[in-house]
Protein backbone atom coordinates (compact mmCIF):
# COMPACT_ATOMS: atom_id res chain seq x y z
CA UNK A 1 0.00 0.00 0.00
CA UNK A 2 3.07 2.41 0.77
CA UNK A 3 4.46 1.20 -2.17
CA UNK A 4 1.53 2.53 -4.19
CA UNK A 5 1.32 5.48 -2.44
CA UNK A 6 4.89 6.46 -3.70
CA UNK A 7 3.90 5.59 -6.90
CA UNK A 8 1.09 7.76 -7.30
CA UNK A 9 2.51 10.35 -5.58
CA UNK A 10 5.39 10.09 -8.39
CA UNK A 11 2.81 9.88 -11.22
CA UNK A 12 1.01 12.72 -9.34
CA UNK A 13 4.63 15.25 -9.41
CA UNK A 14 7.30 13.86 -12.02
CA UNK A 15 4.82 12.25 -14.87
CA UNK A 16 1.92 14.10 -15.07
CA UNK A 17 3.85 17.80 -15.03
CA UNK A 18 6.95 16.49 -17.50
CA UNK A 19 3.95 15.17 -20.07
CA UNK A 20 1.67 18.14 -19.82
CA UNK A 21 4.06 21.38 -19.52
CA UNK A 22 6.87 19.04 -22.18
CA UNK A 23 4.36 18.40 -24.51
CA UNK A 24 2.28 21.91 -24.64
CA UNK A 25 5.33 23.70 -25.49
CA UNK A 26 6.64 21.44 -28.04
CA UNK A 27 3.64 22.00 -29.13
CA UNK A 28 3.04 25.20 -29.40
CA UNK A 29 6.60 25.57 -30.70
CA UNK A 30 6.59 22.83 -33.39
CA UNK A 31 3.30 24.43 -34.23
CA UNK A 32 4.82 27.90 -34.59
CA UNK A 33 7.98 26.56 -36.30
CA UNK A 34 5.82 24.88 -38.97
CA UNK A 35 2.78 27.56 -39.76
CA UNK A 36 5.78 30.00 -40.09
CA UNK A 37 8.23 27.97 -42.78
CA UNK A 38 4.73 27.14 -44.65
CA UNK A 39 3.90 30.64 -45.26
CA UNK A 40 7.63 31.57 -45.86
CA UNK A 41 9.06 28.41 -47.53
CA UNK A 42 6.15 26.79 -49.39
CA UNK A 43 6.12 23.14 -49.95
CA UNK A 44 9.34 22.84 -50.76
CA UNK A 45 12.62 21.31 -49.57
CA UNK A 46 13.69 24.80 -48.56
CA UNK A 47 11.49 23.65 -44.97
CA UNK A 48 14.61 21.64 -44.13
CA UNK A 49 16.85 23.63 -43.01
CA UNK A 50 14.37 25.78 -40.98
CA UNK A 51 12.84 22.61 -39.16
CA UNK A 52 16.48 21.28 -37.93
CA UNK A 53 17.19 24.75 -36.34
CA UNK A 54 13.71 24.64 -34.61
CA UNK A 55 14.19 21.12 -33.84
CA UNK A 56 18.07 22.50 -32.40
CA UNK A 57 16.50 24.93 -30.38
CA UNK A 58 13.85 23.57 -28.83
CA UNK A 59 16.33 20.79 -27.81
CA UNK A 60 18.38 23.17 -26.53
CA UNK A 61 16.29 25.62 -24.94
CA UNK A 62 13.08 23.74 -24.21
CA UNK A 63 13.55 20.23 -23.69
CA UNK A 64 16.92 19.30 -22.01
CA UNK A 65 16.21 22.30 -19.19
CA UNK A 66 12.43 21.78 -18.80
CA UNK A 67 13.14 17.63 -18.32
CA UNK A 68 16.00 18.22 -16.03
CA UNK A 69 13.92 20.80 -14.24
CA UNK A 70 10.50 18.92 -13.63
CA UNK A 71 12.75 15.85 -13.69
CA UNK A 72 14.31 16.65 -10.62
CA UNK A 73 12.15 19.48 -8.58
CA UNK A 74 9.44 15.81 -9.43
CA UNK A 75 12.32 13.79 -8.18
CA UNK A 76 13.47 15.90 -5.08
CA UNK A 77 9.78 16.14 -3.91
CA UNK A 78 9.16 12.19 -3.92
CA UNK A 79 12.18 11.95 -1.90
CA UNK A 80 11.41 13.89 0.63
CA UNK A 81 7.84 12.05 0.91
CA UNK A 82 9.71 9.06 0.51
CA UNK A 83 11.44 10.47 3.82
CA UNK A 84 9.22 11.95 5.54
CA UNK A 85 7.14 8.93 5.28
CA UNK A 86 9.57 6.25 6.73
CA UNK A 87 9.80 4.48 3.19
CA UNK A 88 12.36 1.67 3.18
CA UNK A 89 15.31 2.09 0.90
CA UNK A 90 14.17 -1.09 -1.29
CA UNK A 91 10.35 0.33 -2.02
CA UNK A 92 12.28 3.51 -2.56
CA UNK A 93 14.38 2.33 -5.07
CA UNK A 94 11.68 0.39 -6.92
CA UNK A 95 9.42 3.69 -7.09
CA UNK A 96 12.51 5.86 -8.54
CA UNK A 97 13.09 2.97 -11.23
CA UNK A 98 10.04 2.35 -11.74
CA UNK A 99 9.29 6.63 -12.15
CA UNK A 100 12.58 6.82 -14.09
CA UNK A 101 11.56 3.85 -16.97
CA UNK A 102 8.05 6.16 -17.15
CA UNK A 103 9.87 9.42 -16.90
CA UNK A 104 11.92 8.46 -19.75
CA UNK A 105 9.58 6.86 -22.00
CA UNK A 106 7.28 9.84 -21.47
CA UNK A 107 10.20 12.06 -22.88
CA UNK A 108 10.46 9.81 -25.84
CA UNK A 109 7.08 9.79 -26.89
CA UNK A 110 7.30 13.46 -26.75
CA UNK A 111 9.98 13.48 -29.28
CA UNK A 112 8.77 10.68 -31.57
CA UNK A 113 5.49 12.82 -31.65
CA UNK A 114 7.72 15.57 -32.60
CA UNK A 115 9.58 13.36 -35.13
CA UNK A 116 6.62 12.39 -36.24
CA UNK A 117 5.31 15.65 -36.99
CA UNK A 118 7.69 16.11 -40.41
CA UNK A 119 7.11 12.64 -41.77
CA UNK A 120 3.42 12.40 -41.88
CA UNK A 121 3.87 16.01 -44.24
CA UNK A 122 5.54 13.59 -47.32
CA UNK A 123 1.75 14.58 -49.00
CA UNK A 124 3.09 18.08 -49.19
CA UNK A 125 6.13 16.56 -50.77
CA UNK A 126 8.90 17.61 -47.81
CA UNK A 127 11.31 14.35 -47.08
CA UNK A 128 12.95 15.21 -44.27
CA UNK A 129 15.85 13.28 -43.42
CA UNK A 130 15.78 10.92 -39.99
CA UNK A 131 19.54 11.93 -39.38
CA UNK A 132 19.13 15.27 -39.69
CA UNK A 133 15.75 15.78 -37.54
CA UNK A 134 16.93 13.14 -35.20
CA UNK A 135 19.37 15.62 -33.68
CA UNK A 136 19.45 14.14 -29.75
CA UNK A 137 19.08 15.78 -26.64
CA UNK A 138 20.52 13.04 -25.17
CA UNK A 139 23.98 11.85 -25.83
CA UNK A 140 22.27 7.82 -25.51
CA UNK A 141 19.90 8.92 -28.62
CA UNK A 142 23.39 9.01 -30.88
CA UNK A 143 23.38 5.41 -30.52
CA UNK A 144 20.60 5.42 -32.21
CA UNK A 145 21.80 7.83 -34.71
CA UNK A 146 25.12 6.40 -35.68
CA UNK A 147 23.07 2.91 -35.92
CA UNK A 148 23.76 1.14 -39.14
CA UNK A 149 19.68 -0.22 -40.18
CA UNK A 150 20.89 -0.96 -43.19
CA UNK A 151 23.20 -4.04 -41.98
CA UNK A 152 21.02 -4.80 -39.35
CA UNK A 153 17.74 -4.69 -41.69
CA UNK A 154 19.26 -5.87 -45.00
CA UNK A 155 15.96 -7.71 -46.23
CA UNK A 156 13.64 -4.84 -45.41
CA UNK A 157 16.03 -1.87 -46.61
CA UNK A 158 16.68 -3.42 -49.97
CA UNK A 159 13.62 -3.73 -50.89
CA UNK A 160 12.98 0.38 -50.55
CA UNK A 161 15.02 3.30 -52.42
CA UNK A 162 16.62 5.06 -50.26
CA UNK A 163 15.00 8.51 -51.32
CA UNK A 164 11.38 6.77 -50.71
CA UNK A 165 9.32 7.58 -47.59
CA UNK A 166 9.03 4.13 -47.55
CA UNK A 167 12.58 3.70 -46.43
CA UNK A 168 11.98 6.94 -44.21
CA UNK A 169 9.11 4.82 -42.24
CA UNK A 170 11.24 1.70 -42.51
CA UNK A 171 13.85 3.62 -40.74
CA UNK A 172 11.92 5.30 -38.49
CA UNK A 173 10.00 1.98 -36.46
CA UNK A 174 13.36 0.97 -36.17
CA UNK A 175 14.89 4.12 -34.69
CA UNK A 176 11.87 4.50 -32.48
CA UNK A 177 12.46 0.74 -31.08
CA UNK A 178 15.51 1.14 -30.64
CA UNK A 179 15.12 4.56 -29.08
CA UNK A 180 12.92 3.30 -26.45
CA UNK A 181 15.44 0.27 -25.60
CA UNK A 182 18.25 3.26 -25.30
CA UNK A 183 15.44 5.00 -23.38
CA UNK A 184 14.66 2.25 -20.78
CA UNK A 185 18.78 1.76 -20.63
CA UNK A 186 18.94 5.27 -19.81
CA UNK A 187 16.01 5.67 -17.27
CA UNK A 188 17.43 2.37 -15.04
CA UNK A 189 20.80 4.42 -14.59
CA UNK A 190 19.25 7.71 -13.84
CA UNK A 191 17.34 5.87 -10.89
CA UNK A 192 20.10 3.61 -10.26
CA UNK A 193 21.94 6.71 -9.44
CA UNK A 194 19.12 9.01 -7.82
CA UNK A 195 18.54 5.61 -5.63
CA UNK A 196 21.89 5.82 -4.67
CA UNK A 197 22.24 9.85 -4.33
CA UNK A 198 18.80 9.71 -2.04
CA UNK A 199 19.63 7.30 0.42
CA UNK A 200 23.84 6.79 0.79
CA UNK A 201 25.63 9.61 2.98
CA UNK A 202 28.94 8.61 2.47
CA UNK A 203 30.12 11.79 0.03
CA UNK A 204 32.77 9.32 -1.75
CA UNK A 205 29.62 7.28 -3.22
CA UNK A 206 27.77 10.39 -4.45
CA UNK A 207 30.85 11.60 -6.19
CA UNK A 208 30.82 8.18 -7.56
CA UNK A 209 27.83 7.84 -8.90
CA UNK A 210 27.77 11.18 -10.50
CA UNK A 211 30.98 10.01 -12.15
CA UNK A 212 29.99 6.95 -13.01
CA UNK A 213 27.10 8.62 -15.08
CA UNK A 214 29.07 11.63 -16.58
CA UNK A 215 31.77 8.63 -17.74
CA UNK A 216 29.40 6.25 -19.47
CA UNK A 217 27.69 9.47 -21.18
CA UNK A 218 31.01 10.89 -22.14
CA UNK A 219 32.22 7.38 -23.50
CA UNK A 220 28.73 7.40 -25.27
CA UNK A 221 29.46 10.55 -26.96
CA UNK A 222 32.87 9.47 -27.72
CA UNK A 223 31.56 6.31 -29.34
CA UNK A 224 29.32 7.22 -31.38
CA UNK A 225 30.92 9.85 -32.77
CA UNK A 226 28.92 12.40 -31.57
CA UNK A 227 32.01 14.04 -29.99
CA UNK A 228 33.28 14.72 -33.56
CA UNK A 229 29.87 15.64 -34.61
CA UNK A 230 29.91 18.55 -31.80
CA UNK A 231 33.21 19.85 -33.09
CA UNK A 232 32.38 20.28 -36.28
CA UNK A 233 28.91 21.28 -35.39
CA UNK A 234 29.11 23.28 -32.45
CA UNK A 235 25.15 23.32 -32.83
CA UNK A 236 25.35 20.07 -31.41
CA UNK A 237 26.11 21.16 -27.52
CA UNK A 238 22.60 20.37 -26.11
CA UNK A 239 23.58 16.56 -25.36
CA UNK A 240 26.76 18.17 -23.26
CA UNK A 241 24.22 20.90 -22.02
CA UNK A 242 22.32 18.30 -20.82
CA UNK A 243 25.70 16.40 -18.94
CA UNK A 244 25.67 20.04 -17.49
CA UNK A 245 22.23 20.56 -16.50
CA UNK A 246 22.10 16.97 -15.06
CA UNK A 247 25.68 17.67 -13.09
CA UNK A 248 24.55 20.72 -11.58
CA UNK A 249 20.81 18.99 -10.43
CA UNK A 250 22.69 16.29 -8.83
CA UNK A 251 25.18 18.52 -6.50
CA UNK A 252 21.43 20.50 -5.93
CA UNK A 253 20.26 17.70 -4.87
CA UNK A 254 22.59 16.39 -2.24
CA UNK A 255 22.74 19.67 -0.93
CA UNK A 256 18.94 19.24 -0.19
CA UNK A 257 19.43 15.38 0.65
CA UNK A 258 21.70 16.82 3.62
CA UNK A 259 19.72 19.75 3.94
CA UNK A 260 16.74 17.48 4.82
CA UNK A 261 18.72 15.62 7.09
CA UNK A 262 18.66 12.17 4.40
CA UNK A 263 21.55 10.94 6.24
CA UNK A 264 23.66 14.10 5.50
CA UNK A 265 27.00 14.80 6.57
CA UNK B 1 -0.17 -3.40 23.83
CA UNK B 2 2.96 -2.53 21.53
CA UNK B 3 6.56 -2.12 22.04
CA UNK B 4 9.15 -0.75 20.46
CA UNK B 5 12.43 -2.16 21.30
CA UNK B 6 15.94 -0.78 20.61
CA UNK B 7 18.55 -2.95 21.77
CA UNK B 8 22.57 -1.86 21.08
CA UNK B 9 21.86 0.10 19.08
CA UNK B 10 24.93 2.00 17.65
CA UNK B 11 25.14 4.88 14.61
CA UNK B 12 28.58 6.33 13.53
CA UNK B 13 28.81 10.03 11.62
CA UNK B 14 32.13 9.16 10.58
CA UNK B 15 34.59 8.10 13.88
CA UNK B 16 31.63 9.78 15.97
CA UNK B 17 29.13 7.40 17.27
CA UNK B 18 25.96 9.81 17.37
CA UNK B 19 24.27 6.37 19.71
CA UNK B 20 26.58 3.94 21.26
CA UNK B 21 25.13 0.58 21.85
CA UNK B 22 21.70 2.69 23.30
CA UNK B 23 18.94 0.01 24.77
CA UNK B 24 15.32 1.71 25.36
CA UNK B 25 11.38 0.48 24.91
CA UNK B 26 8.98 2.62 23.89
CA UNK B 27 5.36 1.19 24.83
CA UNK B 28 2.04 2.49 23.59
CA UNK B 29 -0.32 3.86 26.19
CA UNK B 30 2.61 5.74 27.32
CA UNK B 31 3.69 9.62 26.41
CA UNK B 32 8.02 9.78 26.79
CA UNK B 33 9.88 12.32 27.54
CA UNK B 34 13.17 11.62 25.49
CA UNK B 35 15.58 14.63 27.08
CA UNK B 36 19.06 15.22 26.32
CA UNK B 37 21.72 18.28 25.47
CA UNK B 38 22.30 19.61 21.83
CA UNK B 39 23.88 17.02 19.95
CA UNK B 40 23.26 14.34 22.45
CA UNK B 41 22.01 12.03 19.57
CA UNK B 42 17.75 12.01 20.64
CA UNK B 43 17.08 13.33 16.91
CA UNK B 44 19.40 10.25 15.48
CA UNK B 45 17.77 7.83 17.99
CA UNK B 46 14.87 9.16 16.58
CA UNK B 47 15.87 8.35 12.63
CA UNK B 48 17.31 5.15 13.38
CA UNK B 49 14.01 3.83 14.89
CA UNK B 50 11.72 5.66 11.21
CA UNK B 51 14.41 3.70 9.35
CA UNK B 52 15.80 7.17 8.30
CA UNK B 53 19.24 6.49 9.19
CA UNK B 54 21.22 3.10 8.73
CA UNK B 55 22.61 2.02 11.82
CA UNK B 56 25.75 0.01 12.28
CA UNK B 57 25.10 -1.99 15.44
CA UNK B 58 22.38 -3.29 17.09
CA UNK B 59 18.55 -4.66 16.37
CA UNK B 60 15.40 -2.22 16.18
CA UNK B 61 11.58 -4.35 16.55
CA UNK B 62 7.70 -3.59 16.66
CA UNK B 63 6.36 -6.83 18.40
CA UNK B 64 10.04 -8.67 17.94
CA UNK B 65 9.12 -7.76 14.56
CA UNK B 66 12.61 -6.29 12.66
CA UNK B 67 11.74 -2.42 11.47
CA UNK B 68 14.50 -2.11 9.04
CA UNK B 69 13.79 -2.15 5.92
CA UNK B 70 10.31 -3.28 6.91
CA UNK B 71 7.55 -0.86 5.73
CA UNK B 72 4.28 -2.75 7.46
CA UNK B 73 6.01 -2.28 10.33
CA UNK B 74 7.15 0.96 9.39
CA UNK B 75 3.69 2.43 8.41
CA UNK B 76 2.82 2.15 12.76
CA UNK B 77 5.34 5.09 13.11
CA UNK B 78 4.89 8.27 12.73
CA UNK B 79 7.98 11.43 13.06
CA UNK B 80 7.83 14.88 13.01
CA UNK B 81 11.08 15.99 12.53
CA UNK B 82 12.82 18.94 13.88
CA UNK B 83 13.01 19.89 9.86
CA UNK B 84 10.29 20.50 7.19
CA UNK B 85 10.92 17.37 4.98
CA UNK B 86 8.02 17.93 2.94
CA UNK B 87 8.57 19.96 0.03
CA UNK B 88 7.74 23.98 0.78
CA UNK B 89 5.95 24.56 -2.29
CA UNK B 90 3.50 21.74 -1.71
CA UNK B 91 -0.03 23.20 0.30
CA UNK B 92 -0.92 21.71 3.68
CA UNK B 93 -3.69 20.54 2.29
CA UNK B 94 -2.21 18.68 -0.08
CA UNK B 95 0.66 17.57 2.58
CA UNK B 96 -2.62 15.93 4.51
CA UNK B 97 -3.67 14.25 1.49
CA UNK B 98 -0.66 12.75 0.76
CA UNK B 99 0.36 11.53 4.40
CA UNK B 100 -3.08 10.17 3.89
CA UNK B 101 -1.91 8.27 1.14
CA UNK B 102 0.71 6.67 3.27
CA UNK B 103 -1.02 6.55 7.10
CA UNK B 104 -4.26 5.11 6.12
CA UNK B 105 -5.88 5.84 9.49
CA UNK B 106 -5.53 9.38 8.79
CA UNK B 107 -8.00 11.77 9.85
CA UNK B 108 -8.50 14.23 7.73
CA UNK B 109 -11.24 15.83 8.88
CA UNK B 110 -9.40 15.92 12.59
CA UNK B 111 -6.69 17.69 10.65
CA UNK B 112 -9.04 20.54 9.47
CA UNK B 113 -10.80 20.67 12.50
CA UNK B 114 -6.93 21.44 14.23
CA UNK B 115 -5.92 24.07 11.45
CA UNK B 116 -9.04 25.83 12.25
CA UNK B 117 -8.50 26.24 16.46
CA UNK B 118 -4.32 27.11 15.71
CA UNK B 119 -5.44 29.54 13.06
CA UNK B 120 -3.45 27.55 9.94
CA UNK B 121 -5.12 28.11 7.06
CA UNK B 122 -4.92 24.94 4.52
CA UNK B 123 -4.37 26.85 1.64
CA UNK B 124 -1.50 28.09 2.01
CA UNK B 125 2.21 26.44 0.88
CA UNK B 126 4.41 24.94 3.78
CA UNK B 127 7.61 27.11 2.10
CA UNK B 128 5.38 29.98 2.67
CA UNK B 129 5.01 30.02 6.77
CA UNK B 130 6.51 31.16 9.67
CA UNK B 131 8.61 28.92 11.57
CA UNK B 132 5.99 28.63 14.56
CA UNK B 133 3.19 28.04 11.61
CA UNK B 134 5.07 25.62 10.04
CA UNK B 135 5.63 23.73 13.24
CA UNK B 136 2.13 23.86 13.86
CA UNK B 137 1.22 22.42 10.54
CA UNK B 138 3.65 19.41 11.27
CA UNK B 139 2.25 19.31 14.74
CA UNK B 140 -1.35 18.83 13.05
CA UNK B 141 -0.23 16.26 10.69
CA UNK B 142 1.60 14.20 13.27
CA UNK B 143 -1.58 14.11 15.44
CA UNK B 144 -3.87 13.78 13.00
CA UNK B 145 -1.44 10.68 11.30
CA UNK B 146 -3.25 7.94 12.95
CA UNK B 147 0.36 5.86 13.74
CA UNK B 148 0.15 3.70 16.96
CA UNK B 149 3.65 5.48 17.73
CA UNK B 150 4.15 8.95 17.03
CA UNK B 151 7.70 10.78 17.53
CA UNK B 152 8.18 14.68 18.13
CA UNK B 153 11.35 16.04 17.84
CA UNK B 154 11.07 19.87 19.31
CA UNK B 155 7.04 20.26 18.52
CA UNK B 156 7.12 23.37 20.46
CA UNK B 157 9.90 25.18 18.02
CA UNK B 158 8.70 28.73 17.49
CA UNK B 159 5.50 28.62 18.97
CA UNK B 160 3.76 31.38 21.12
CA UNK B 161 3.02 30.85 24.77
CA UNK B 162 -0.95 30.17 23.90
CA UNK B 163 -0.22 28.02 20.88
CA UNK B 164 2.23 25.88 23.33
CA UNK B 165 -0.47 25.33 25.80
CA UNK B 166 -3.21 24.59 23.01
CA UNK B 167 -0.13 21.84 22.02
CA UNK B 168 -0.37 20.41 25.26
CA UNK B 169 -3.84 20.14 25.60
CA UNK B 170 -4.28 18.75 22.21
CA UNK B 171 -1.40 15.92 22.60
CA UNK B 172 -2.76 14.62 25.60
CA UNK B 173 -6.45 14.84 23.98
CA UNK B 174 -5.32 12.64 21.11
CA UNK B 175 -3.23 10.09 23.89
CA UNK B 176 -6.16 9.46 25.77
CA UNK B 177 -8.41 9.23 22.51
CA UNK B 178 -6.12 6.82 21.05
CA UNK B 179 -4.25 5.31 23.66
CA UNK B 180 -1.05 5.20 20.82
CA UNK B 181 3.05 6.10 22.17
CA UNK B 182 3.87 9.41 22.09
CA UNK B 183 7.41 10.51 22.14
CA UNK B 184 8.24 13.85 22.71
CA UNK B 185 11.70 15.24 22.33
CA UNK B 186 12.04 18.52 23.87
CA UNK B 187 14.58 21.38 25.42
CA UNK B 188 11.71 23.21 27.00
CA UNK B 189 11.67 20.48 29.84
CA UNK B 190 9.55 22.00 32.39
CA UNK B 191 6.85 22.97 30.07
CA UNK B 192 6.24 19.02 29.03
CA UNK B 193 7.32 17.85 32.28
CA UNK B 194 3.58 17.13 33.36
CA UNK B 195 3.11 15.51 30.26
CA UNK B 196 5.83 12.67 31.08
CA UNK B 197 4.96 9.16 32.49
CA UNK B 198 8.41 8.26 31.62
CA UNK B 199 11.51 10.05 30.80
CA UNK B 200 14.66 8.90 28.81
CA UNK B 201 17.66 10.75 28.69
CA UNK B 202 20.27 10.49 26.45
CA UNK B 203 23.91 12.02 26.84
CA UNK B 204 26.82 11.18 24.26
CA UNK B 205 24.99 8.85 22.68
CA UNK B 206 24.40 6.63 25.33
CA UNK B 207 20.73 5.83 27.59
CA UNK B 208 22.26 7.37 30.71
CA UNK B 209 18.51 7.35 33.00
CA UNK B 210 15.48 5.99 31.55
CA UNK B 211 13.21 6.24 34.77
CA UNK B 212 9.53 6.62 35.35
CA UNK B 213 9.23 10.78 35.87
CA UNK B 214 7.35 9.89 39.29
CA UNK B 215 10.56 8.29 40.36
CA UNK B 216 12.69 10.05 38.89
CA UNK B 217 11.47 13.21 40.59
CA UNK B 218 10.83 11.49 44.01
CA UNK B 219 14.63 10.30 43.61
CA UNK B 220 15.93 13.56 45.63
CA UNK B 221 15.43 17.13 46.89
CA UNK B 222 17.12 20.78 46.53
CA UNK B 223 17.95 22.36 49.68
CA UNK B 224 18.34 26.47 49.49
CA UNK B 225 20.14 28.58 51.70
CA UNK B 226 23.18 30.80 52.50
CA UNK B 227 26.08 29.20 50.85
CA UNK B 228 27.59 28.48 54.40
CA UNK B 229 24.65 26.79 56.12
CA UNK B 230 24.04 24.61 52.77
CA UNK B 231 27.68 23.53 53.13
CA UNK B 232 27.98 22.46 56.36
CA UNK B 233 24.37 20.64 56.17
CA UNK B 234 25.18 18.65 52.86
CA UNK B 235 29.20 17.92 53.53
CA UNK B 236 28.14 14.14 54.22
CA UNK B 237 25.20 14.05 51.44
CA UNK B 238 25.05 12.75 47.75
CA UNK B 239 25.11 15.88 45.81
CA UNK B 240 23.95 15.87 42.63
CA UNK B 241 24.19 19.12 41.56
CA UNK B 242 24.45 22.85 43.19
CA UNK B 243 24.38 26.29 42.25
CA UNK B 244 24.84 30.11 43.24
CA UNK B 245 23.41 32.88 43.50
CA UNK B 246 25.14 35.76 45.16
CA UNK B 247 25.26 34.55 49.20
CA UNK B 248 22.26 32.19 48.20
CA UNK B 249 23.43 28.33 47.22
CA UNK B 250 21.23 25.20 46.18
CA UNK B 251 22.25 21.63 46.38
CA UNK B 252 19.81 19.15 44.79
CA UNK B 253 21.06 15.77 46.73
CA UNK B 254 20.14 12.64 46.42
CA UNK B 255 17.54 11.03 48.99
CA UNK B 256 15.63 13.37 51.08
CA UNK B 257 16.68 14.15 54.96
CA UNK B 258 13.74 14.20 57.54
CA UNK B 259 14.66 17.39 59.03
CA UNK B 260 16.53 20.64 57.89
CA UNK B 261 18.20 23.86 60.23
CA UNK B 262 16.67 26.70 60.77
CA UNK B 263 17.48 28.93 57.79
CA UNK B 264 17.54 26.26 55.23
CA UNK B 265 14.43 25.24 53.03
CA UNK B 266 13.84 21.94 51.46
CA UNK B 267 11.85 21.32 48.13
CA UNK B 268 11.21 18.94 45.72
CA UNK B 269 13.26 19.67 42.38
CA UNK B 270 12.18 20.16 38.99
CA UNK B 271 12.61 18.26 35.63
CA UNK B 272 14.94 20.61 34.29
CA UNK B 273 17.28 20.81 37.89
CA UNK B 274 16.81 16.70 37.59
CA UNK B 275 18.16 16.88 33.82
CA UNK B 276 20.96 19.60 34.70
CA UNK B 277 22.42 17.25 37.47
CA UNK B 278 22.63 14.41 35.30
CA UNK B 279 24.13 15.18 32.04
CA UNK B 280 26.73 17.23 33.90
CA UNK B 281 26.27 20.67 34.65
CA UNK B 282 25.66 23.78 32.86
CA UNK B 283 28.82 23.91 31.08
CA UNK B 284 28.70 22.84 27.11
CA UNK B 285 31.42 20.92 25.39
CA UNK B 286 30.19 22.07 21.79
CA UNK B 287 29.39 20.00 18.95
CA UNK B 288 31.77 17.58 18.33
CA UNK B 289 29.75 15.88 15.54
Amino acid sequence: MRFRALLKNSLRYIILPVGIVTAAVMTVLRCFYLHRDRLFMGETGEILDIYNTATFFDSLFVLVPLAAVIGFVGFRRICKTAFQNNISRRCAYRAVLITGSLFALLLAAIKLISISMPVFMKDTGVYVSMSLICESYSPFDAVADNFDFQAFMPGIMDNVAYSSAGFAFAQYYAYISLLIFIRFFEAYLLGASMSALMYNRERVVKLTVIGAYAAVLLSVCIYSDKWHRLIENPELIAPVIGIVVFGAAALIFIRISNAAGMEGD
Amino acid sequence: MSVIRLDGVTKYFGKKAALDGVSAEFETGRIYGLLGRNGAGKSTLINSVCNRVRINKGEISLDGERLQENDKALGHIYAMSEGVNLPGDMRISSAFKVTGDFYPNFDNEYAGELAKRFGLDVKKRLGRLSTGYRTIAKIIIALSSGAEFIFLDEPVLGLDANHRELFYRLLVERFIDSGCCMVVSTHLIDECANLFEHVIIIDKGKVICSESAETLLNEGCAITGSAAAVDRFCKDMDILSQSSMGGIKSVYVRGRPESVPNGLEISKPDMQQIFVSITGGQEGEGDTK
